[in-house]
């Protein structure tokens, strides 16, 4: 479980939050636009930058003074930065505390099969197209076994094919792994896809989304979708009719 | 108008280039009358060889272990502080190598705190080696910082929140990544060591290195008595140059996709 309370940053003109929230193991879907403080957002979270204000709490354990590599937080980037001086196995193996342990490399093998990398183990990575690239830098997140999972917008450099293809592989990869999991992007047709709950951020500032029709608001409003539109591209099972039948 | 700038272009930098090359291509030309290996039996010529490439070896080995740390730190820091950093590490390059001697005799010399305690630090290889590594310093500082700020600092990100600490994080992702872009600094900085000649002379006239051995055979012997040696020294140079821009090459992002 990750609960944040009262995150504020101040970078330059810049002012991120307070940005409150409780993540059990869903995923929650943080929106918005260019500048809004989604990355920054993520960066408190994994410990890349320090908080003015507020507390990061993760299992009821504060860890504001955390070092990165102690959090347990996967973290994957945007443009995915595999490691261009390691082949693909490398980079899978990376973080592996003892990467001639049996048990993590049958882990690993699993996990390469599961994201359908397995046969690009011994290529380069520049050799890898965008949407290998997104999987191999997930599969080499997901190796460490991190207790949270965060990704930022992992599909903006994806042509729109490789997009729809790997949303839906990441939301039945979401539902298997039960993590809590942070999901930022600008898109809110994905969003709508993965997210089981959402928050909005505009220029800083957090905006929970607390229930479907503040959502179908938001993105009417911020982002001109109608609402049968929204409704439309909505299929199941995916998160937001099986809200509606709880509703 | 396009005939004339052209021409223009052309004899102006015709110009520099014909002014640097003939030199060389004048010792080049009476290489046939000199007995270079001749002069590779005069000991005190093939000593003071052997004493610059080990005394250049020794510094740079110090200016790597110490220099590429200090890019780094110069490349994470503050912009004011990074700024103030590069200006007092390119000083030496910025004097003259005879104000680079000045300085550090003035510190290490016989009359100085370390000289009174009874540290000979001039007039032997350690003398050299401090003048070398004064001088030769900034080729790896400069040249490593600007390495490390051309990467990507989310490579280092990533490594981190992969569970790898600070340190490990530095030599099996930051090096790695940056060694193309370090690795000429390195070489520019042995081939100044082996030619220093103004602040060495001021810290350790002996024993003596190749270039104040070459300075002495022309006093002595004129020009007959030093192209030799002139010869081998540019041999030596020209092939570090060579790995120089065979590094450089290598970092090119048309030919290498590292950086």
């Amino acid at each position: 479980m990750l609960t944040v309370k009262g995150l504020t940053k101040q970078l330059g003109a810049f002012h991120l939050g307070p940005v409150d929230f409780e993540l059990n193991d869903e995923v929650l879907v943080v929106l918005g636009d260019n500048g809004s403080g989604k990355t920054t957002l993520l960066n408190l979270i994994t410990g890349i930058l320090n908080p003015d204000a507020g507390t990061i709490i993760k299992d009821h354990n504060v860890i504001n003074s955390v070092p990165i590599e102690r959090r347990k937080i996967g973290y994957v980037f945007q443009n995915t930065c595999l490691f261009p001086h390691m082949q693909v196995r490398s980079n899978i193996t990376y973080g592996l505390r003892d990467p001639t342990d049996k048990a993590s490399l049958q882990r690993v093998d699993h996990l390469v099969k599961m994201l359908g990398v397995a046969d690009l183990l011994n290529r380069e990575v520049f050799a890898l197209s965008g949407g290998e690239q997104q999987r191999v830098a997930l599969a080499r997140t997901l190796a460490t076994q991190p207790e949270v999972l965060v990704m930022d917008e992992p599909m903006k450099n994806l042509d729109f094919k490789t997009r729809r293809r790997l949303v839906s592989e990441l939301k039945n990869l979401f539902t298997l792994l039960q993590l809590p999991t942070i999901y930022v992007t600008h898109d809110p047709r994905e969003a709508l896809v993965l997210g089981d709950t959402f928050l909005t951020l505009h220029k800083g500032r957090s905006v929970p989304v607390e229930n479907l029709s503040q959502l179908e608001n938001l993105l009417r409003q911020e982002y001109g979708l109608e609402p049968n539109e929204i409704h439309q591209r909505i299929k199941p099972p995916l998160p937001l009719q099986r809200k509606s039948a709880e509703e | 108008m396009s005939l004339i700038y052209r021409a223009t272009i052309l004899a102006l930098s015709g110009f520099l280039f014909l002014f640097v090359i003939i030199p060389l291509l004048g010792v080049v030309a009476r290489v046939g009358s000199l007995n270079v290996l001749e002069a590779l039996k005069r000991p005190e010529l093939l000593s003071s060889i052997t004493l610059s490439l080990e005394t250049a070896t020794v510094s740079t080995t110090i200016c790597a272990l110490t220099g590429i740390p200090l890019g780094y730190v110069m490349s994470r820091t503050a912009p004011k502080l990074s700024a103030l950093l590069r200006i007092v590490m390119a000083i030496p390059l910025t004097i003259p190598p005879l104000i680079d001697g000045a300085l550090l005799l003035n510190v290490y010399g016989a009359a100085s705190l370390f000289g009174r305690a009874g540290f000979v630090l001039t007039q032997n290889p350690v003398g050299i080696v401090l003048a070398q590594t004064f001088v030769a310093s900034p080729f790896v500082v400069l040249t490593a910082a600007s390495a490390f700020e051309r990467l990507d600092p989310n490579y280092e990100y990533v490594s981190r929140t992969l569970g790898k600490g600070p340190g490990q994080t530095f030599l099996k992702v930051t090096l790695p990544l940056t060694k193309t872009g370090i690795a000429p600094g390195i070489v520019l900085a042995w081939v100044r060591s082996l030619g220093e000649f103004g602040a060495t002379v001021m810290m350790a006239y002996n024993p003596k290195t190749v270039s104040i051995q070459l300075w002495e055979d022309n006093a002595i012997g004129g020009m007959a008595m030093m192209l030799p040696g002139v010869f081998l020294v540019l041999i030596v140079s020209c092939s570090a140059l060579g790995l120089w821009f065979w590094l450089s090459g290598l970092q090119n992002p048309r030919k290498h996709w590292l950086i």
